[in-house]
Parts: C-alpha cells; structure tokens; sequence
C-alpha cells in the first residue's frame, strides 16, 4: 500500500473538523459562544512569503539550545528561530518550535510546516503529510506546502502526486527556485524545450548561481542548437561549480564540436585532466581524455593552419581582424 | 399592752403606794420627798412612742413596783386581820383583803401573760414563772367565802356575795357565780345590784345559747329603768331577739335604746348611759333583714337625729356588699349621694357605690359614678368648695377625694383590663378600664404607679388595635419622669405602636413621627436592648421608599455591630441587596464572602457563601458587558479556582473558555474545556466543550493532546464512543503515541464487524507497517489476508511471494505464485504483475543460471536449453509487463536487457567445443555470431523500450538515469549532456520578514 492510502485511511474519518465545527456551532446557544471565530480583517500571513533554500539562507538568529517558553514570544520571531534550527537539522528544537508556533501562531500554517519538517527528519512520511495537509487547510495557497508535500510524496514514492505537487508549488510561489527546476526539468524529460526554458529562467531569475538550473538550462539550448547560449550558461555553471565533470565535459564538447572552438576545447580538455589528476572533480571520467587531447590538439593544428592560409592583409591600425 | 391599760395600771401602783403610805406613814422619810419620789418614778415609767422594748421593760418595772405595792399591802392587811382577828374591824379587813386579792390577780395576770416575752422573763424570770392569777382569785373567793361564813351579818353582804360571783365567774365558775347571782336576787331583792345581777345571768344565759332564760332576765332590768345597766340591758335583749330570729323585736328594742339615748342627752343624764351609737350601728345588722333598702337612708336618717347618719349608711352598706347586696346598696348610696351631696364622705360613697355597679357588672354606670367622682374632686366642685377656708386654702378632703378617685379608678381600670384579658373579648371590660384609665390618667402624677399606669393605659389601646393613640399614650409614658425601665418600654413601644398604626405604607408625616420617636429612644438609650429594631425599621423606611444612600449606611452598621443577632443578620441581607440594587456586584462580593466567613452558623454561611459566588458572578458578566474581555476572563478563572464547590463554577469555566476561543486564546481555551469535562463530566455541555477542545488542538497540531480529549469523549459520549476512540487512536498514532494507539484500535476491533472491522485490521496494519516491527507488521497482514480485505490482502499475498523469493524460497515462490495467479486470482493487476515478476525473476535466475560449457556433441542440446530458459524467463517478464504496472514494467525491460545482453555475453564466450577442427570451429563461430547479432539489438532495443518508458513513467528514482547510463556503455558512446540528474529538490524554509502579523 502507498504511503498516501495510508494516511487517507488514517484520515478517513477526518471529518473530524467538520463535524467538531458543526457541533460546535450547535453548542453556541450561551452568550459568550457564539463569536466567530474568524479574525475580523484578513490575514497577511502568507503574502509576501518568500522561500528560502535552506543551504543558501543565513537565518541571522541562532538556533535556541532549548525551547523558548516565552509565550509572547511573536510568530515570526518563532518561525525564524525554528528556521535557524532546520538550517542546523537540529530537529528536536525544530519540533518544539514548531510546536509552539502551531499554537501562538495558529492563523498560519508555519507551525505545522516545520512540525513537517521535523517529521520529515526522522522519516515519519505519515505525519508530515498530516501536518502539510493541515497547514493547507489554513493557507491553500502557499506554494511552500505544496513543495514540501511534493518532497514528502517524492520521498514516499509517489512521483505522480510528488510532481503535481511541486508543479503546483511553482506555480503558486515565484520564489521556489527548486520547484522550477524541477518543472523545468519534466519539461526537459518530455522534450518540451520551451516550457523548460521558462521554468529554468525563473530559477535562475531566483538564484543566477543555481547550479542546476544553469546546467538543465544549457542543455535546453544544447538540443535547441543554440551552442553558443550553451556555452555561456555552461562557463556560468563552472563558476558557480568547477568541480562538476559533467559540466566541464558538456562544455568541452559543445566547443569541440559545435563551435569547433578547438583551442577553447582543448583547455577545457586540459583542465579536466588537470583536475582529474588532482581528484578535483565530482565524479570519475569513463574516457581517454589523453586520446581525446590529441584528437583535439590535432584538429586544432588543422585549424590553424587552415586559418594561416586564408591569412587577410593587415588593416590600417595593423590589427588583425576578427 | 395598750396605752390606756399601761395608764391605769400607772394609776393602780399610784393607788397601791398611797395605801401603803397611810398604812406606813412612818415608813417614809417626809411626805413631800415621798411625793417627789412617786412623781419621778411615774416620770421614768412614761411611756414611749415606737420603743416597744423600752415600753416593755417600764410596764414591767411598773408591774413590778404594783406587784411590790400590792404585796406589802396584802401583807399589811393581813398584818390588820391578824391583830383584829375576831373584832369588828375583820370583816372590813377581809372584804378589803378579798378586794386586794382580785387587784393582785390583774398584775398576777401581767406575768401569766408575758410569759413568752423574752424582755420580761429575762429580767423576772422568777417573778413570772410564780405568777398565777387563778391562784389569787381563788384567794379573794376564799376570803369572800370566809367573810360570808364568819360575818353573816357584814352590812355589804350583797357586795360580798356579788363580788365572789364575779371571782367565780372569772374563774369560769358559771354555775357558781349564777347561783351567788340568784341569791343575790333571792335574799338582797332591794339591793342595788339586783339589775347587775340580772344583767349578769342574762350574760350567762346568752353566752350558753339559752336566749329566752337570757331574754328574761335582760326584760327584768327594765324595771330598773335608773339602773346604769338599763339600756345595755335593752341593747342586750335586742341581740338576743336577732339570735331569736325575731329582727322587728331586735329592730324595736334598739329603737328603745335610740330613744333611751335622746332621753338621756335631752335630760342631760351620763351620757354613758347614751348607746345610740351603738344601737344605730347594730340597727344596719337587722335592718337588711327586716325592711328594704330603698327606705333604708330615710329610716337611718330619722333614727339618727341630729346624730350623722353617715356611719349608719356606711354599715349598712358594708352589710350589703358583704351580703353581696349590690342592688340593695346602690340603692342606698345612690339615694344617700343624692341626699347628701356635700357629706364628707361623699367619695367613699361614691367608691362603694362604684364598687356595687362593678359587682353588678354594670361596668358603664360604674365608670359614669367615677366620672362624678373625678368631677366631684375637682376643686371647683361645690363639694370641694366647702372644704376651703376664708383665706382660700384648700383642706385636705378634696385631695383625699381625688386620692381616693384615683386609686378607685386605676384598681378598676386593672381590674376590668384582667378581666378583659382573662374574657378575651368582651368589649364592656376594655372600653370600661380604658376610660377608668382614662379618668386616672387626667390627675398628672409623678409617682411610679400613674407612670406604670399610663403604660398599662397605652398597653391596653395597643391591644385593643388602637395604635396610634397607644403610640402617643406611650410616648408620653417615655417622656414622663418614669422609671428608667418603664421609660425604656414605653419608648419602645411608641415606636412599635406607631409602626403598627401604619402597616405597610408610610405616608411622609408618619415617618417623620417615627423618627422622632426612633431619635427620642436612642437619644435616651443608646444602648437600649431595641435600637437594633429602631435603627433597622429607620433604614428600612428608607430602603423602601428606595433612599438606598440613607439606608445602606445604617444597615452597614447595623449588620456589623449585631452579626449575631437576626436583625444584624437581616441587615446585612438588606445592605447586600443595596448593593446589588445597585448594581454594585464587586461590593456585594466582597460583604457576602466576609459575612460568610465570619458567621458562626454553617446554614447562613452558606447561604452567603452563594451570594458572594452569584455576585462574583454577575460581577464578572458586567465586565463582559463593558467589553473588558481579558479582565472578565481574568476574573472567571480566578473564580473557578476560588470555589471549586460552586454551582456556577461549571458556568464559569464555561465562560472562561468561550471567551479564551473569542479572545483567539485558542490554546487556553481548549485546555478549559478540558478542565471543564473533567470537572463536570456529566454536564450538559461538557461534550461541546471536548469537541471544541478538539478541533482546536488539531487546528493546532497538538495531535496527543486532540488524542487525549478524543479518549476522554470516548469515554462520555456513549452515542458516539466508538468514533472517538477510532479518532483518539489516528491521533495517538500521529503523536507517535503507538502502545495508546494499538490499545484503542484493539479495543474496537474486538467489538467491530462488517466494514469496521474492516476498516480497523487496516489501520493496523498501516501502524505496524510504518511503525511496527517486522513481526507486528506480518501478524497485521495475516489479519488483514484472513479477512480477505482489497486491495491490503492481496498487496499481503504479494508481499508474501516477494518475501518467500527474497528468502531464497524459489520453489514456494513460484508455487505460491502460481497458485495466486490461477483462476478467480484474488489479486489485482499490479499486484498480479509483482507475483508474475516474481516468478521470472526465478526463471531468469534458473536462465543465468544455465551453463553454456559443453562438448561438441552436446553444444546444440546446451544452446537449446540455454535458448529455452530464456524464452521461458522472456516470457514471463513479457507476462508481468502485460500487466500494466509501471515499475514491474520497467523493471521487467530492465531484467530482459540483462537477459537479452547476458546471453549474448554467454555466447560470444562460448568455448569452442572440444573435437572440432579449425574450420569448424570458425564454423560454429559463424553460426553463433548469427545467433549473437539479431540479440544484441533485441538487447539494445529492450534497453531503449525501458529508458523511453521510464521517461515516460517520470520516475524520479534514478531509475532513468541508470538506464541511460547503461544505454551509453551499451552504444559504445558517450552522451554529451549537461542535463543534471533530476533528484529531490532541497528543502526550504519561509522568509517571513515582509509578512503582515
């Protein structure tokens, strides 16, 4: 049985609320209980919500050795502090906090998020999904549960759900730089090349050093033949990772063999030796890279030549002209 | 001793010395000397007014010198008789003697008589224990005797005779003294003491009953009409007609003695001879029952004479009422008030007369005669007027009148309010002692009786309804000079009468009025026994016209200064609902819990106890009112924690938790509900407030505690009880609470059936799944497989198989397999498909397992079982694909691959068999390429089929990547891509800075 019908048995009788809402309104004959509970005006808590890769935020607030019990303590400072211990997986805190914020910021959906994250660390996949599904209840909208109960299904198992869920995380939060790759990265796989483009774009209109955004994007224009582009998003993603292989061969390759910048191939080619030999790279080659230097230093020879003879008379400044 | 009788025995010693001072003339010093001493002893004998020992002592000093007197003249006279004895002069001696005998008898008597006086025995016990008076009469009748014997012819024989009869008749000696009185009569008819003698037997004979032997010897004096016993002798027969019943003989025999007496005083004769007096008294004796009374006034009136008839119809009066003659004696007296307006005794008439209406019950003429009375005192009255002098001063009769009116007036006026009380209702009683009352009370008098009086006056209109004149009757007893404690009463009662007067509604003159009277009685009291009751009525006239400001103040003190006391306690009830009046709850609450701790009595504490709570309440709910939310929720708490035992705690905590939901204290509020239920776990809303507590705590993500209020629903809500068990258990589960878990869905299991019980083995095995063991988990299964429950038993089953494969049970695998996909499988495509993949990967392990080595003559037999092995695990992959689930697909694609690709590997490494030549082994290389090529892309082919699906499928667990890669090294070629491998997507964390609070 999947991870999902579990929790929808356990969840099976979740009319809970509904029938506690039902029977509560019931029992609202006295004369205090007959409030709304509703807050009066709307709620901000969920606009302006930005989210943060975990690995690139920098909390500014450290994360509490025990659990706070000032209970005036105010929602975001909660939030932040839980954040700060997520940052340090320290996940004993993010579940007190978590907790905490479930009941003094009860109008958001944070508290429950973190209690997700919480139960995501220790791989209790049920009562994640339980609290994402909670916090949905308060904020339906916020694409940040959805990334994480695309993550949780993803985790489950469930890629179907994990995907729609994650697509639907993009759509509904500009800021989820890795629901974009994502999406872009499904487009990619379905040979969608300008859906990909767009969502790899918005990742990288998040974060221009995502990594892999820059590489899935530079594979968009590798197949769209637009090698040059490729080439640019691939020297972007060295700079942001020169340890990836993947991204050095991609690059030697690309002007190796369609900008036939053999002189540019050959130091990409050159540095991956150099690399390799320094176990500076991400992963081991599977090729002979020395077989492929010379093949290069030779096609460049060819160039080179070809290039002399086909010299033009200098210009008047004595240049040579591009 | 009386006076007059000390007078004449002073006069007797005087007599006794002056014979003893002839018979020893030279005895004595000198006569004057003698006289002088005589005048000084009689001076230290006078006698004194109150010294009753004094007086004792000199009549016994007296007595004594008589005795001493007497004795020496008895001894004297004996000396006489002894020198004469024989002569002529004896006889007078002895008369003379006999005659000393009968005066020593009378001191002799003195002793006798002061036998029990302890002065006189004191200070002559000898004298008095020798007295005998007997002893000295017997003496004289001895020497009366002797001198009859000796001297016959003693010229005062008929003295001596007449004088022993006496002696004998003090001794008793009746029939002795009778029959010397008879020969008196008999031998001395011409003496002068024949009527004494008479008069005497007549004494006798009346004395002894024998009225008609008497009769005839008082008639006998009336021959001696100047005797001096004449007219006794007539007021004598008179009585002894009475004792013979014959009243009109009485009647005219004292007639004769009343005209004896005008005789005697118009003839100037001793007037001791003049018994009108008398007779006019005895005549009211017999005169009631010999003539009526209505002509009783005029017949005293002219038997009197000149004389005042006054006593006469006084007697006669007495003589009425003692006879209970009231009729007869109002008769009398009317007619004498008439007659007599101006007698002297005209009040006492008038009491009489009052007092025969009285007895007549003829209560109102007796108040009308009292009022004459009062009239007739009034020193303006003519009557009273008579008594002032020329110079205008008034005598004593008119205020002895008004003496007399008064306490006539005030014994009736108690009388009839006795008799009154004692009738309980008849009004004749009442309105008579009310105006007798009435008539006293208009002589102001300072004395403690008119003052006590006056109250029982005012007593009586108060019980008679009359309260507002009782009230002012009262008021003036208080102000009167009365006694501290009737002043006290009076005062109060004032107060009480007028506030009787009133009833229910106080006009604004009778409160003014009833402060007069309050201020009037604390002024004068202020510790008085009743200014509790005063002070209370004075706020409590306010508290009900609603002067609260007025009232609140007195009651407050009232309430503290007598807590022990029902008015202090009903005071303080009324200064508590003052407050509460006004609204004033925290005051209430504040008086009542202090009074309740303070009172002695378990009952009132409580009760208090529960108004302080109810006040504390609505104190709370104004706060409510006034929007003060936070304080009133503030102060239902406190409330709750402060009574515990109160009948509005369960309100409270109510409240406190409906306005924690209201106040978004939403936390707090689902804790109070839970204190709620568990403090009334039987209250009508208890089940709403577990429900509320519930929602909230899983709105809040408190999955135990939403558990914790669910069980406890569970536990109260009968109706549904087992849909909050199911719940309380998901949440247990949820709160990694396990053990509670379990308990609960075992609990429910063993009572489900159908589609519960279904339900239930399902979530069980879901828990032990996730969290169990992997034992827990297989128990659960097996549960879930002997229900026969889709899709989990069948996933069961296939996990089984799965289990048995990976155990290296390949038989039971395949067996089991077999079996679950035979006919009316109970399983469903996906789970078909892992039961079939099962079993080709055992085929496909049997295919690898398959070696290809061999001879040449068994190469084709070796290829051909190699070849069908394959077939046979193609096949049942090819089988498990068409099943359509997506990861046995690819997985199936995978395992052809490998399938396809080692046997392509297993037949290029094919060793060329044994014995055969060169050219048949390049042969059987040939041949065996021929088998190798169309393989190998079939091999290339299924990788590409399962890259393309997995794509397709968008498995996000590497698998693509994997078979691309494996696509690569198959292709001889490596792929340039950048394209980074898809993989789970970091986690994230919230920026909130920019977020709205």
């Amino acid at each position: 049985m999947k991870q999902d019908e579990i929790m929808k048995t356990i969840l099976r009788a979740g009319s809970l609320l509904g029938a506690v809402v039902l029977l509560s309104s019931c029992a609202s004959s006295s004369r205090n209980s007959d409030t709304a509970l509703a807050p009066k005006v709307k709620p901000t808590y969920f606009d302006k919500v930005t989210a943060q890769r975990i690995e690139d935020w920098d909390p500014g607030v450290a994360c509490p050795l025990s659990q706070t019990e000032d209970s005036k303590v105010e929602w975001k400072k909660l939030a932040n502090l839980a954040a700060a211990c997520v940052k340090i997986q320290n996940w004993g805190q993010v579940e007190k906090l978590g907790n905490q914020l479930s009941i003094h910021g009860r109008l958001t959906p944070w508290g429950p998020y973190f209690l997700a994250l919480a139960a995501e660390a220790r791989r209790d996949f049920p009562r994640a999904l339980w609290m994402l599904e909670l916090g949905l209840k308060k904020a339906p909208r916020e694409g940040i549960l959805h990334y994480q109960l695309g993550r949780i299904r993803w985790q489950m198992g469930d890629d179907v759900l994990a995907l729609q869920s994650l697509h639907e995380a993009s759509n509904l939060n500009p800021s989820l730089t890795d629901a974009h790759w994502v999406d872009g990265m499904l487009a990619l796989n379905a040979g969608k090349l300008g859906e990909a483009e767009v969502a790899f774009e918005k990742a990288l209109a998040n974060q221009s050093s995502h990594w892999l955004a820059l590489m899935a994007l530079a594979e968009v224009k590798l197949r769209g033949k637009d090698f040059s582009r490729a080439e640019n998003l691939l020297q972007r993603a060295l700079r942001f990772n020169d340890r990836s292989l993947r991204a050095r061969l991609a690059l030697a390759f690309v002007q190796e063999v369609e900008l036939k910048k053999f002189r540019e191939a050959l130091g990409s080619y050159q540095d991956i030796k150099r690399l390799s030999a320094e176990n500076k790279l991400d992963a081991t080659l599977n090729m002979n890279l020395e077989e492929k230097i010379r093949s290069v230093e030779s096609e460049l020879a060819k160039a080179e030549k070809l290039k002399i003879s086909s010299r033009q008379p200098a210009s008047p400044e004595g240049k040579v002209a591009q | 001793m009386k006076a007059c009788d000390f007078t004449i025995r002073l006069l007797a010693i005087g007599a006794a010395l002056a014979l003893g001072g002839s018979a020893f003339a030279k005895a004595g010093s000198s006569k004057s000397s003698s006289k002088a001493k005589t005048e000084s002893s009689l001076q230290e004998l006078k006698w004194v007014e109150g010294d009753e020992r004094g007086n004792e002592v000199k009549a016994l000093k007296a007595e004594l010198m008589v005795s001493h007197a007497e004795q020496q003249a008895v001894e004297q006279v004996e000396k006489l008789i002894r020198k004469h004895k024989g002569t002529s002069l004896e006889a007078g001696l002895q008369m003379r003697l006999a005659e000393m005998y009968m005066r020593t008898s009378k001191t002799e008597r003195f002793f006798e008589i002061h036998r029990q006086s302890d002065t006189v025995v004191s200070l002559a016990p000898l004298r008095v224990k020798s007295a005998s008076s007997k002893q000295a009469i017997q003496k004289a009748i001895a020497a009366y005797s002797y001198l009859e014997k000796q001297f016959p012819q003693f010229h005062q024989m008929d003295l001596v005779v007449f004088n022993q009869a006496f002696a004998r008749q003090v001794l008793s000696d009746d029939k002795g003294a009778e029959e010397l009185y008879w020969r008196l009569i008999r031998q001395y008819p011409k003496s002068v003491l024949v009527p004494e003698a008479h008069l005497a037997i007549g004494e006798l004979s009346f004395d002894r009953g024998q009225f008609p032997h008497a009769l005839e010897h008082f008639n006998a004096v009336k021959k001696y009409p100047r005797s001096r016993v004449y007219p006794y002798s007539l007021y004598k027969a008179a009585w002894t007609y009475y004792n013979m019943h014959d009243g009109k003989a009485a009647m005219d025999k004292l007639e004769e003695v009343v005209e004896f007496g005008r005789m005697v005083r118009k003839n100037k004769i001793d007037a001791r001879l003049d018994l009108r007096k008398e007779a006019l008294i005895d005549m009211t004796l017999f005169y009631e029952d010999v003539y009526p009374s209505k002509d009783a006034f005029q017949y005293f009136r002219a038997q009197a004479g000149e004389m005042d008839v006054s006593p006469s119809i006084v007697r006669l009066s007495e003589i009425y009422e003692r006879h209970s003659r009231y009729d007869d004696q109002r008769e009398l007296l009317s007619q004498f008030i008439e007659e007599m307006p101006k007698s002297e005794i005209l009040p006492d008439v008038y009491v009489s007369l009052i007092q025969a209406l009285d007895q007549m019950k003829r209560l109102d003429s007796s108040v009308v005669r009292l009022n004459e009375l009062y009239e007739l005192c009034q020193p303006a009255s003519a009557w009273s007027r008579q008594f002032q002098t020329k110079n205008g001063d008034a005598s004593s009769q008119p205020a002895n009148c008004v003496q007399t009116m008064n306490s006539t007036a005030l014994t009736l006026a108690k009388r009839w309010l006795k008799s009154w009380k004692k009738t309980q209702g008849e009004s004749i009683f009442a309105d008579s002692s009310e105006k007798a009352f009435e008539i006293y009370l208009r002589t102001p008098a300072s004395t403690e009786e008119y003052h006590q009086a006056h109250f029982s006056y005012a007593e009586l209109l108060f019980q008679r309804g009359k309260f507002r004149p009782a009230s002012n009757e009262y008021f003036s007893v208080a102000q009167s000079s009365a006694p501290a404690n009737l002043a006290h009463d009076a005062a109060y009662a004032s107060i009480l009468s007028l506030e009787k007067a009133v009833g229910e509604k106080w006009s604004d003159e009778d409160e003014k009025r009833f402060h007069e009277l309050a201020s009037f009685y604390i002024g004068k009291n202020p510790k008085g026994p009743y200014r509790l009751d005063i002070e209370f009525k004075m706020a409590l006239l306010a508290y009900e016209k609603s002067r609260y400001d007025e009232a609140a103040p007195i009651f407050l003190r009232l309430g503290r200064e007598f807590a022990a006391k029902d008015k202090g306690m009903k005071a303080q009830d009324l200064y508590l609902d003052i407050l509460n009046i006004k609204k004033d709850y925290k005051a209430v609450r504040e008086y009542a819990l202090t009074l309740s701790n303070a009172t002695p009595d378990p009952v009132r504490s409580d009760k208090l106890r529960k108004l302080y709570e109810g006040a504390y309440f609505l104190d709370i709910q104004s706060l409510e009112e006034k929007d003060d939310l936070r304080a009133a929720l503030k102060e239902y708490l406190s409330f709750a924690r402060q009574n515990p035992n109160s009948t509005l705690t369960e309100k409270a905590i109510w409240n406190a938790m409906q306005l924690q939901y209201k106040l978004g204290d939403e936390f707090e509020g689902a804790q109070t509900g839970e204190e709620y239920a568990s403090k009334f776990p039987r209250a009508e809303q208890t089940i709403n407030a577990l429900l509320r507590a519930a929602q909230t705590y899983e709105q809040m993500a408190q999955v135990g505690p939403a558990a914790r209020v669910l069980s406890h629903l569970s536990e109260l809500d009968e109706k549904s009880k087992s849909k909050w068990k199911e719940l309380a258990a998901d949440f247990y589960t949820l709160d990694g609470q396990f053990e509670s878990a379990r308990s609960l869905y075992q609990d429910l299991k063993a009572g489900a059936q159908g589609q519960s019980l279904v339900d239930l083995v399902t979530k069980i095995e879901a828990l032990e799944k996730n969290y169990g063991t992997p034992a827990t988990h297989q128990e659960a299964l097996r549960q879930v497989v002997e229900l026969g429950i889709q899709p989990q038993a069948g996933e069961g089953k296939a996990a089984s198989v799965e289990a048995l494969f990976e155990n290296g049970q390949l038989t039971e695998a395949f067996n089991e397999g077999r079996r679950l996909l035979g006919t009316n499988s109970p399983l469903n495509s996906s789970q078909r498909a892992r039961v079939r993949f099962v079993q080709a990967r055992i085929l496909e392990q049997e295919f690898l397992k398959q070696s290809v080595k061999s001879r040449a003559e068994k190469a084709a037999m070796v290829l051909a079982i190699k070849t069908e092995k394959l077939e046979k695990a193609q096949e049942a992959f090819q089988s498990a694909i068409k099943y359509n689930d997506p990861r046995v697909t690819v997985q199936a694609l995978e395992r052809l691959y490998n399938c396809y690709a080692h046997y392509v590997t297993a037949l290029k490494s094919m060793p060329t068999p044994v014995g055969l030549s060169v050219n048949e082994a390049t042969a059987f290389r040939e041949e065996l390429q021929k088998l190798v090529v169309p393989l190998e892309e079939k091999s290339v082919d299924t990788l590409n089929s399962a890259v393309a699906f997995a794509k397709k499928q968008q498995f996000l667990d590497g698998t693509v990547q994997r078979l691309e890669s494996e696509l690569e090294k198959v292709n001889m070629r490596t792929m340039v891509s950048s394209a980074p491998d898809l993989k789970l997507p970091g986690l994230v964390v919230p920026v909130l800075n920019e977020v709205g609070s």
